[in-house]
This record gives structure tokens, C-alpha cells and sequence, in this order.
């Protein structure tokens, strides 16, 4: 293993069709941390997940992404979640007729092959979809079901964790995994979080509320808006937007540039 | 021709002579040399094609030839129309039927347009109300910005080209006409077998609006051959509301086009009740040619014994993000027949397309029959088109059901008609029309042939 | 190695020895017909095949009313014109000497596609025409399972073994659901078709085995002018495989098949296809014509027949497998999946003819296009009269890869009797970038992706395949779309 860090990501301007949204992002992340990246809707945070993933239409335009030290901007995506960057979605695509289990299967199959090993056999497979399932009160009958159609927006997220513990990425990028579950479902989602936690491996949590953090605590925090970092700390930054808003971080973000200018 | 003719049954045969006879007549007295030239044009057509069989898809389930029985020479120009001739029938005197009619749209029209036997009738139309904005010409129309291209080539194009006498011109101007409902009459008094043929424009400038209620009465069981052609033109952003009410006499056969060009975010919406009449076919053929458009048609096809309704639409996507929305419903007793063709055609350039057509038909009679053809043409992937159709009795569960909470049975069965008919109703946006509609279709409905159990 | 390729191999291995003392081929290896058709050539292919008088007449009267007959023109398929005098109607099977010698003579792009499949080595090589001593004959192989269906009085053989051995069967039923009058291309197929398959199942007999022709006939030959006959007695059962998930080596260039079945009471028939001929290549050069005509009769009260399709090969692919629900309370089914990637064009669908009483239909058709394709569903419901409670569903779903394909429906729905319900119901969509991403972001490739989401949509009537056939099937469904994105 490369002595470079996970992720860097340096001076980061991208565009969506077009329109810029990042513009100069910069962020390490070593492995065994956890980071969070906390702003206001249409910050850019979701862009930025999507740019680490590979989305057609989110095109990076200026500084560079390397993930363990390579270039991400040269792989495809299939090629970066096999390296394993997993990306956990807001919105969750349905895809009707696939039964959940076998997409699974061969998921969890493509990142083995990548990585040399072999494919598992169906019962070894079975027994691991199922402990997992149990860990996330994942309703087994739901495996049966096609991918993500019909799913309550509970049972979309747990259904993206399991899918996480099942391959065990080496990076993260969980895009908004605390929006739309209740209090119990959310402390589920967060043990199955908290327990992929390791220092081989990183995470980056994105998302607009703190109450993920709470139970997920991160090693720092990132405030994003208007497609930048604006300020980076400890966990207690997450406590200063839940009382303060994102709107303190703005200001004296401008008041910064205007000083700057 | 000759071949065509001589194939015929006898009844069809006599009729297509003399309507060419009629067309001749018509081309040697045109006023222009460019008018005698298109009607020539279009009777040569005519002749060319003969009467649709039923190999021609079209008109796979509607047989016209063997409806027809006999000549049907077009009423003549010479103006030997009565209107002052008592017009007695199901809806009472001319004059009753107009009133009643007018009651129906509500009070508040700006103009009826009446139509006598095919001729325009300045005596029982009202003209006086309409705003300046909306210009109306009615009587001949010249035919001089006509053409026989585009989709317009076919038989009943040709025809009506070769034959139309009569009919109106609608312009909109920009922007304007946001209070302006017409009201068209075409009341059929004929004593003999004849025909009448009559065109329309409707054209609607940039933003503007208009209503258009049309209602086609007629009487008795004289033999009739109706062909009337609207062509609609809607500016960007244009918005036009049609319903057509036919209710025409037991031996009448109407064949209707409304072809319709819509600009950039123009919204069509068309109803049309098919009631009364031998033969009530009627074909939509709507063009595209602005992004965001939509067009949402409506069709209630009610037919009794030896009856038709058939309805043909065909709605041509030829650019992105138009709406297209198509439903048909058809309820049938006795032997009566129904028809719905319906294509939706989506260009390659054309994405982000919707495209719904749904039929439902309800078959009330032992020899009733239904034929749907709801038909899907699309070149690129980035469009959304379905289409449902379903054919069957009314439901036996629920007619048990209201039956045991003590609803008779004909009582029962009108409600789940009118149920079944309901969403048809409730697309009208247009109060008046709505209840324009409603109410001759629910009238329908009181009838005992519909009520009652099949034999 | 699926249990059925297993079967194959075995069955090459037990008979290797045998069929060395058997030569088939060399009574008619000089034989070949000249190019064009006539009644001399009609009268040869009945010589040839020692036919009775009454069928040589059926053929001849089936020639003379081609020759009347002109072609459609209503499907939605585009091709040059057939030249009808420049085909051979009849050649002896291909000799050693024009075969290849080894697969390193066959086209490597097939033999991928083999791989791919699963297919071994021993069936590659037939399946390629390679001329190896090894070849297992097809006719040896089908006397094994001959051994078996005796036993319970099932016939199983060629057309042309059954016009000898059985004519009077062959004679009661030949023509009886499809006569030779139907079409243009089943009255070419009535005069002239060389070979085909013969099935009787006799009254309560639960055919033993799915029977596949894959193990009979030697598809090189007979492919092209196919007839198939299949006759199920009362309370029998038979199920049927027709061709193969691996594409076929072939050099005619059009094929127009016959199939006629009929089911007397209680009988059920099940017929799945895999077809998987050459469709033309990546520009849409050359490619099999298929126009093929299957038809089943329902003759019976509470009979059942099922269609089951996969179309993925062929240049044009024009084929209707209908049923005539005569009996009472009879049932037809018809499930499709339809792929057309690249130029190829399909026309297919299915006809639900509703004649007695509580007939019920279902019609399920998963229809993909991708490339430069053109594929359309035609299907016709009809509801007699008389077909009292009559029923049909059918569900009718477009799937379009790609802004340069086209996908049709043109659905017939006819009832003239108020007391069936029918319902009919058809979409259209697209693999949607987010599907794909959503895939490819879990380190599924964009092939594999696409081919999960389209057997996906396929699911329903993958179901109905025999097991043996469905695993092939998916994968085949993938293969058949490859280079369909990006």
C-alpha cells in the first residue's frame, strides 16, 4: 500500500452542464478518519460526491482528485468502486425486475475479481447478505424484492448500508444517508456505519443536519458553501451550525474575500 | 376510377357518381381560375382513390362503402333552403333546438354561427356580441391558401376539397379573445337523401385564446353524407377549447377532421360526444411543430342499434417536450360498433415526449363490437409513451353490490355508466362545455336501451 | 455445463463408436437441384423424399397458389428484393471437404460468443459445421431418445420419416392450422420445404422429456424450408425447444418455417424458441431473413397452449406464434422477448383468435432496441361472438437503448362479445443513465449493467423458459446487446 494519503483532492472547480459549482475544493483524508461535510442546499456537496464517483454530465475543469495516490479523473466508474470508493445515495435508483440479492451478488463478485480473489459461492455469500441484514433490521423478505422499487425512504438507506458492509470500501461517500429516517432507524444506520470504522479505511458524511453526527462522531468537520470549504474543525463545529445556521460561516466568509479584495 | 366505382355495391356506387357529378359542377363554376385548378386537383384525387375499403388501414373497421345507399348529391348553391321550414324532431323546432343548445353553453357567448343544411345562415346566427379581436368570415370560405399536401391527401380530404361550399374563418389576434366563446351550429333539415360539406380555419395568434362549442342536430331518417374539415393554427402559447357535440339523425353519416398545428407551449384541448347518427367518425391529426406544447383529447362515443362511432387520432411529435394525452370511451348497446385508431408518432429529434392514449370501452349490447388500435411509433429513447385499453361488460360485482343496498337495477346500471363515463367529463376544463357535454351524454343514458338489462 | 449440454455430450460419447457403421449421407451426397423454382423442382424434392401422390399434389397446389400470391408489404421491415429463382430449394447436406477443417477456420467473433455461453468444445464444433470425425450425427443421437419415447408411444422424427412412417397421421393434420393457402411464406413452405419435425403425443401421455430439436436434425440443411408438426391427444403433455441460445452457422440467407400444433382436449402443448441465427454485422450486412409462420390449435376443450420466445438473431425477424382457442375453456399463451440491436429489424407479436367459450389469453412481450434496430409488436386479439366470458390480458413494454433506435406497438383489440374483458396495456422506457450509474458505481461493468437491467425487464417471461433454456437465455440477452452503449 502507497504511503499517499486516501483521498486528496486539490484546488477542485467543476461544472454540471456546464454551470461551475465547485470551484477550488481542497480536502485530505488519511485512512481510519472520519469527515464531514456540512452546508446549506445547493453548497455543492452532492456535486462533489458525484464527482468522486464518476458521473456522466460532472466534469472536473480544474485542479486534480487522486485516490491512494492515482489520478480518479482517469478511471471509470465501475473502475473506482471496485478500487473501493463506494458511494452511498440520496436518492437511490430503482430498477425493476432485478431482484435485490442478485445484484448484490454480482457486485460484491465484481470487486472480489478485481482484487484477485475468488467469487464467493452462494452459501457463503447467503450467510453474509444475512448477518448483515439481521445487524441493520434489514427485513430479509426485502432481498427478494427488485432493487430499491417500492421501498419506503427507510428501507432505501439500510438498504445502501448493507450494500456498503458488503463491500467494504476502502473510502465512503455517504451523500445524505441521515435524510428521511426516524430516530430508531437512524441509530441503526449509524451502528452499521460505526462499525465499517477502521483505520484502514475513510469516510466522508455529507450531509445538511448534525443529528447523523451525533451518532457517527467525525474527526473533522467541513463547512462547504457556494462550492468551497469554507472553515474546517473538530466535531464542535457541527454543534455551531445546529444552534447557529450556515449563515455565521457566509458571512464571515465574504467579510473574508472582501478583506481579501 | 371507373374500376374503383364498378367494384362498389350499387347503393356506394351512386353515391360516388354523383358526387363527382356535383364536383364537376362545382369546378366548372368556381370563381377563380386558381380555385378551379385546386378543385379539379382535388376531385382527380378523389377519383383516383375511390371510397376507403377496408384493406385500407385507416379504415379496417369502418366500412363506409357499404353505408352509403344511394346518390347523395350535395345540396346546391342556389340557395333553395328554407330556413323558415318547420324543423321538427327529437330536439323540437330549429329555433328550439338552437336555444337549446345555446342554453346548454351557458349565456355568455360572444357569437353563434349557424349552418343550415351546410349553408352558413346570417338569419339564425349572432354575430353581434364578438370582440373586435377575433375576427369572423362566414359563409364561402376561398379556398385559395388551401392545399391538398401534407396528410390531407387521402379521400375525405379530396372530397371535401372537391365539394365545400361553405364554411367559416376564425383569427384570433394576439393575445386576445380570453372571453371569446363561438358557438357553431349545423342543423340538418334535408327532406331527400343529399350531402353537405363545409371547411374551417381557426387560426389563434400568439397568446390567445378562444372556446368553440359545436353541436350538429338533425332529424328523421333521410340518408345524409356530412364531411366538414377544421384546420387550426395555434401561435405559441395560443390556447384553444373544442367541444363538438353530434347528434345528428338516424341515417346520418358525418365524417369530421380537425387537423391542428401547434407552436411553442400551445395547448389543445378537444371533446367531441358522438351521439346520434348512422356514422359518426371523427379523426384528430395534430402536429407538433413547437417545443412544450400539449394537446389532450376526449371522446365519448354513445351508440344505439346499427350505429358507428369511430375515432381516429393521430398525434405527431416532431419536436421535444410535447404532451399528448388521448382518451377515448366508448359505450355500445345493441349491435352498435365502436372505433378508435390512435398513433402516436415520436420523431427521432423529438425528446422528452409524453405520449398517453388509453381506451375503454363498455359493451352493454349482445351484438355490440369493439375494435382499438392504439398504436406506438417512436424513434429516439428519451420519451415516456403508454398505452392501455380494455373492453368488457359493466361490472357484475358492483351491480350486485348497489342491487342488495336496495338500488334498482336500471337505477345501478346508469350509475356505473355514468361513473365509467365521469373522468371523460371531468378533463373538460371549461365549465360550460363541460356541462354542455355531460348533460347530452347523461340525457343519452335516461334512454331505455341503455338502462335496460341486454336482451 | 448446463444439465441439457451435459446430456449432449454424453450422448456424442456413447455413440461416437456407433455411428461409424452408419453412413447417412452418401446415398444423396451427389444430389443437388439446380438454383430456381419450378414445378420440376417441387416434383424432384417429392422424389427425392419418395413421397405419396397426395402430397406431391398438396405441394403443387400450394406452388401454383404462390405463384398467384404477391408479398407483404404490412410488416414494418425493410429489405431488397428476394430473388426467388436465384435459391436453391434443394442440396444435399454439405460434404467434409466444404466444411471447415478445425474452429481455427471459424469465425472468431462466434467463437467468442460460444465461450461466452458455456457452450463446449465437442457442441462448438458442431454447432460451427466443423468436419471432425468426432461430429456427433444428430440423427444417431435422436435413436437413443427414440429408445425412451417408444416406450411410452411418443413419436418423435423427421418430417420426413413420419410422411413414410406415419402417413396418415401426417395426412389428417398437415395443413390443418396453417393451410397452404395462409401466406405467402408458409405456401413457399408448403411446396417446397425439405424437412422438419414430427411429434405425436398419444391420449395421456406426459412426454417423458422436454424434446429439443437440437438433438435431431442437422440444422445446416434443413433449416431453411422447415416444417414442424406437432400433435398433442387428449390429456397429453408434451414440452418442446426449439433452436439454440448459440448463434447457428448458416448460409441461407432466408428461412420461412412452418409450425403447426394442435392440442385436443386437456392436451397441453409448451413451444419456447431460442433464436439466435446471424443477424447481420455491426453496418447491417448480410444476416438471416426469418419469415416464419407458427400457429396453434386449441382444438380441444380446457387444451392449452404456450408460446415462448426469445428472438435475439436474424436480419429480420417476421413471425407471428399464434392461437386459435377453439375448445372451450382453452388457453393460449405468448411470451416474448425480443432483442434487435444494430440494424437488425423485427416484426413479431402474436394472434389470440377467441372462438369458444371461457378462452382465456395472455400476451407478455418484453421488446428491446438498441443501435440503429427497429423493433415492432403486432398483435391481434379477437374476441368472436360466441366466446362467451372470453378473457386476455396482454402486457406489451418497450425497451429503447440509444437515440437511434425505434420501437413500435401496434396492437389489435377486437371483442364482439360483451361478456369478455380484455385489457391491454403497453409502455415505453428507457436503461436509464441513472440505472447505469447507480450499476456501474457498485463496480458493475456498463455491459453487465445493461445486461442485468434489461433481464430485469425481461424477468417475467425468462420465467417461463425450461430451466435448461433460461440460464442461456439471460445470458444470451446480454451478449446480444453488446456494444448497444456508449
Amino acid at each position: 500500500m502507497s504511503s499517499a494519503p486516501l483521498l486528496q483532492i486539490q484546488n477542485l472547480h467543476a461544472e454540471v452542464d456546464g454551470k461551475a459549482i465547485l470551484r477550488g475544493v481542497d480536502l485530505v483524508l488519511e485512512r481510519g478518519q472520519v469527515h464531514a461535510i456540512m452546508g446549506p442546499n445547493g453548497s455543492g456537496k452532492s456535486t462533489l460526491a458525484y464527482i468522486l464517483a464518476g458521473k456522466d454530465g460532472y466534469d472536473i475543469t480544474d485542479g486534480r482528485i487522486l485516490f491512494e495516490g492515482s489520478d480518479l479523473a482517469e478511471m471509470d466508474v465501475e473502475t473506482r468502486a471496485r478500487a473501493g470508493l463506494f458511494l452511498g445515495f440520496q436518492y437511490p435508483v430503482a430498477i425493476d425486475g432485478v431482484a435485490t440479492i442478485s445484484f448484490l451478488k454480482e457486485a460484491v463478485n465484481a470487486r472480489r475479481a478485481a482484487a484477485g480473489k475468488d467469487k464467493l459461492d452462494a452459501v457463503a455469500f447467503l450467510k453474509q447478505v444475512r448477518a448483515f441484514a439481521a445487524q441493520l433490521s434489514f427485513d430479509e423478505s426485502m432481498l427478494k424484492r427488485y432493487i430499491n422499487l417500492g421501498f419506503s425512504g427507510g428501507e432505501k438507506k439500510r438498504a445502501e448500508i448493507l450494500q456498503m458492509l458488503l463491500l467494504e470500501p476502502t473510502l465512503a461517500v455517504l451523500d445524505e444517508t441521515d435524510s428521511g429516517l426516524d430516530v430508531d432507524a437512524l441509530k441503526t444506520v449509524a451502528t452499521g456505519i460505526e462499525s465499517l470504522r477502521s483505520p484502514e479505511r475513510a469516510m466522508l458524511l455529507i450531509t445538511h443536519y448534525q443529528r447523523l453526527l451525533q451518532h457517527v462522531r467525525p474527526d473533522y468537520v467541513h463547512i462547504m458553501a457556494d462550492g468551497n470549504i469554507l472553515h474546517s474543525g473538530g466535531p464542535e463545529l457541527a454543534q455551531k451550525v445546529e444552534d447557529g445556521g450556515y449563515a455565521e460561516f457566509q458571512q464571515s466568509a465574504r467579510t473574508a474575500q472582501t478583506a481579501q479584495a | 376510377m371507373s374500376a374503383q366505382v364498378s367494384n362498389l355495391p350499387q347503393g356506394a356506387h351512386q353515391a360516388v357518381t354523383s358526387l363527382m357529378e356535383a364536383a364537376k359542377r362545382i369546378e366548372a363554376g368556381a370563381s377563380t381560375g386558381e380555385e378551379t385548378a385546386l378543385r379539379r386537383k382535388a376531385r382527380e384525387q378523389f377519383a383516383a382513390l375511390g371510397l376507403p375499403t377496408r384493406r385500407l388501414e385507416a379504415w379496417r373497421y369502418t366500412d363506409l362503402a357499404g353505408a352509403l345507399q344511394g346518390p347523395l348529391p350535395p345540396l346546391s348553391s342556389s340557395g333553395d333552403i328554407q330556413l323558415n321550414e318547420p324543423f321538427k324532431g327529437a330536439l323540437g323546432s330549429l329555433d328550439e333546438a338552437l336555444e337549446n343548445a345555446r342554453a346548454q353553453a351557458g349565456g355568455e357567448l360572444s357569437a353563434s354561427i349557424v349552418f343550415v343544411d351546410g349553408r352558413f345562415s346570417a338569419q339564425h346566427s349572432r354575430l353581434d356580441k364578438l370582440p373586435k379581436t377575433v375576427r369572423l368570415r362566414a359563409g364561402y370560405v376561398p379556398l385559395a391558401n388551401e392545399d391538398v399536401g401534407d396528410g390531407d391527401n387521402d379521400m375525405l380530404g379530396s372530397l371535401n376539397l372537391s365539394l365545400a361550399s361553405d364554411g367559416f374563418e376564425i383569427i384570433v389576434d394576439p393575445n386576445a379573445g380570453a372571453e371569446a366563446f363561438i358557438h357553431l351550429f349545423f342543423a340538418s333539415t334535408h327532406k331527400e337523401s343529399c350531402s353537405m360539406h363545409s371547411r374551417a380555419n381557426v387560426r389563434l395568434g400568439k397568446g390567445a385564446n378562444l372556446k368553440l362549442f359545436e353541436t350538429h342536430a338533425g332529424i328523421g331518417d333521410v340518408p345524409c353524407l356530412q364531411t366538414h374539415i377544421t384546420d387550426v393554427t395555434l401561435d405559441e402559447s395560443a390556447k384553444l377549447e373544442h367541444a363538438c357535440v353530434e347528434d345528428n339523425g338516424t341515417q346520418h353519416i358525418s365524417l369530421a377532421r380537425l387537423k391542428a398545428r401547434l407552436k411553442q407551449e400551445a395547448q389543445l384541448s378537444c371533446a367531441a360526444l358522438g351521439v346520434g347518427g348512422k356514422l359518426v367518425r371523427r379523426e384528430y391529426n395534430v402536429l407538433f411543430e413547437g417545443g412544450g406544447a400539449t394537446a389532450k383529447l376526449s371522446a365519448l362515443s354513445l351508440a344505439n342499434a346499427g350505429e358507428t362511432r369511430d375515432i381516429n387520432a393521430k398525434l405527431h411529435h416532431k419536436v421535444p417536450d410535447c404532451i399528448s394525452d388521448t382518451l377515448v370511451k366508448s359505450v355500445l348497446t345493441d349491435d352498435a360498433r365502436g372505433v378508435f385508431q390512435g398513433l402516436v408518432r415520436v420523431e427521432p429529434g423529438a425528446t422528452q415526449s409524453n405520449g398517453q392514449q388509453t381506451s375503454k370501452a363498455l359493451l352493454l349490447g349482445r351484438g355490440a363490437s369493439m375494435n382499438a388500435k392504439p398504436e406506438l411509433e417512436i424513434f429516439n429513447d428519451d420519451v415516456e409513451c403508454a398505452h392501455g385499453s380494455a373492453v368488457g361488460e359493466l361490472d357484475q360485482e358492483a351491480l350486485f353490490y348497489l342491487r342488495a343496498r336496495g338500488i334498482s337495477e336500471g337505477n345501478a346500471r346508469q350509475l356505473l355508466i355514468n361513473a365509467f363515463l365521469n373522468d371523460v367529463f371531468e378533463r373538460i376544463e371549461d365549465d360550460a362545455l363541460q356541462l354542455a357535454v355531460e348533460s347530452r351524454a347523461l340525457n343519452w343514458l335516461e334512454d331505455a336501451s341503455v338502462r335496460a338489462r341486454e336482451a | 455445463m448446463s444439465p441439457l449440454a451435459q446430456q449432449t455430450v454424453d450422448a456424442v460419447e456413447r455413440l461416437r463408436d456407433e455411428r461409424k457403421k452408419y453412413d447417412f449421407f452418401t446415398d444423396i451426397e451427389s444430389d443437388k437441384a439446380p438454383k430456381g423454382l419450378n414445378e420440376d423442382i417441387i416434383r424432384f424434392i417429392s422424389a427425392k423424399k419418395q413421397e405419396p401422390e397426395w402430397l406431391l399434389e398438396w405441394r403443387l397446389r400450394a406452388y401454383q397458389r404462390w405463384l398467384k400470391m404477391s408479398h407483404p408489404d404490412w410488416a414494418r421491415v425493410a429489405h431488397p428484393p428476394i430473388d426467388y429463382q436465384d435459391l436453391y430449394y434443394y442440396a444435399a447436406p454439405k460434404t467434409n471437404v466444404d466444411r471447415p477443417k478445425s474452429l481455427d477456420e471459424v469465425d472468431p467473433e462466434l467463437l467468442r460468443t460460444y465461450e461466452k455461453l458455456g457452450i463446449p468444445l465437442a457442441e462448438q464444433e458442431i454447432l460451427a459445421g466443423v468436419a471432425v470425425d468426432a461430429v456427433f450425427d444428430s440423427v444417431s443421437v435422436a435413436t437413443t431418445f427414440k429408445e425412451k419415447l417408444r416406450e411410452v408411444g411418443v413419436i418423435f422424427s423427421s418430417f420426413s420419416e413420419a410422411v413414410q412412417e406415419h402417413p396418415e397421421l401426417v395426412r389428417r393434420y398437415l395443413g390443418s392450422v396453417v393451410p397452404y393457402s395462409d401466406n405467402f411464406f408458409a405456401t413457399l413452405n408448403s411446396a417446397v420445404f425439405t424437412d422438419g419435425s414430427f411429434v405425436y403425443i398419444p391420449e395421456g401421455v406426459r412426454c417423458p422429456m422436454e424434446l429439443s430439436t437440437y438433438f435431431r436434425i442437422n440444422e445446416a440443411n434443413t433449416g431453411q424450408f422447415e416444417r414442424t408438426l406437432i400433435i398433442a391427444e387428449k390429456d397429453s403433455y408434451v414440452s418442446y425447444l426449439e433452436g439454440c441460445t448459440a448463434p447457428q452457422r448458416d448460409e441461407n440467407q432466408l428461412h420461412a418455417a412452418v409450425v403447426e400444433l394442435v392440442a385436443l382436449d386437456d392436451a397441453e402443448i409448451k413451444y419456447s424458441t431460442v433464436q439466435n441465427w446471424y443477424p447481420g454485422d455491426a453496418e447491417g450486412k448480410g444476416g438471416i431473413y426469418n419469415f416464419v409462420t407458427k400457429r396453434g390449435d386449441c382444438r380441444g376443450d380446457r387444451s392449452k397452449i404456450s408460446w415462448t420466445q426469445v428472438e435475439t438473431g436474424s436480419a429480420i425477424t417476421w413471425k407471428y406464434p399464434s392461437c386459435i382457442l377453439r375448445g372451450d375453456n382453452s388457453v393460449g399463451e405468448f411470451y416474448s422477448i425480443a432483442i434487435a440491436n444494430n440494424h437488425q429489424q423485427i416484426d413479431s407479436g402474436t394472434k389470440m383468435l377467441h372462438l369458444g367459450k371461457n378462452t382465456s389469453s395472455r400476451v407478455i412481450s418484453k421488446g428491446i432496441s438498441a443501435g440503429k434496430s427497429s423493433n415492432c409488436y403486432r398483435g391481434l386479439v379477437s374476441i368472436h361472438p360466441k366466446a362467451e366470458s372470453a378473457r386476455n390480458f396482454t402486457q406489451c413494454d418497450s425497451l429503447l437503448i440509444g437515440d437511434s433506435t425505434s420501437a413500435h406497438t401496434t396492437p389489435y383489440i377486437e371483442s364482439k362479445n360483451p361478456t369478455a374483458l380484455l385489457e391491454h396495456e403497453a409502455t415505453t422506457s428507457k436503461v436509464s443513465e441513472e440505472q447505469l450509474f447507480y450499476c456501474r458505481q457498485r463496480g458493475i461493468g456498463e455491459e453487465e449493467a445493461v445486461a442485468l437491467i434489461v433481464n430485469g425487464f425481461c424477468r417475467e417471461v425468462l420465467q417461463k423458459l425450461p430451466m435448461e433454456f433460461a440460464v442461456e437465455a439471460q445470458q444470451l440477452v446480454g451478449i446480444s446487446l453488446e456494444g448497444s452503449i456508449g
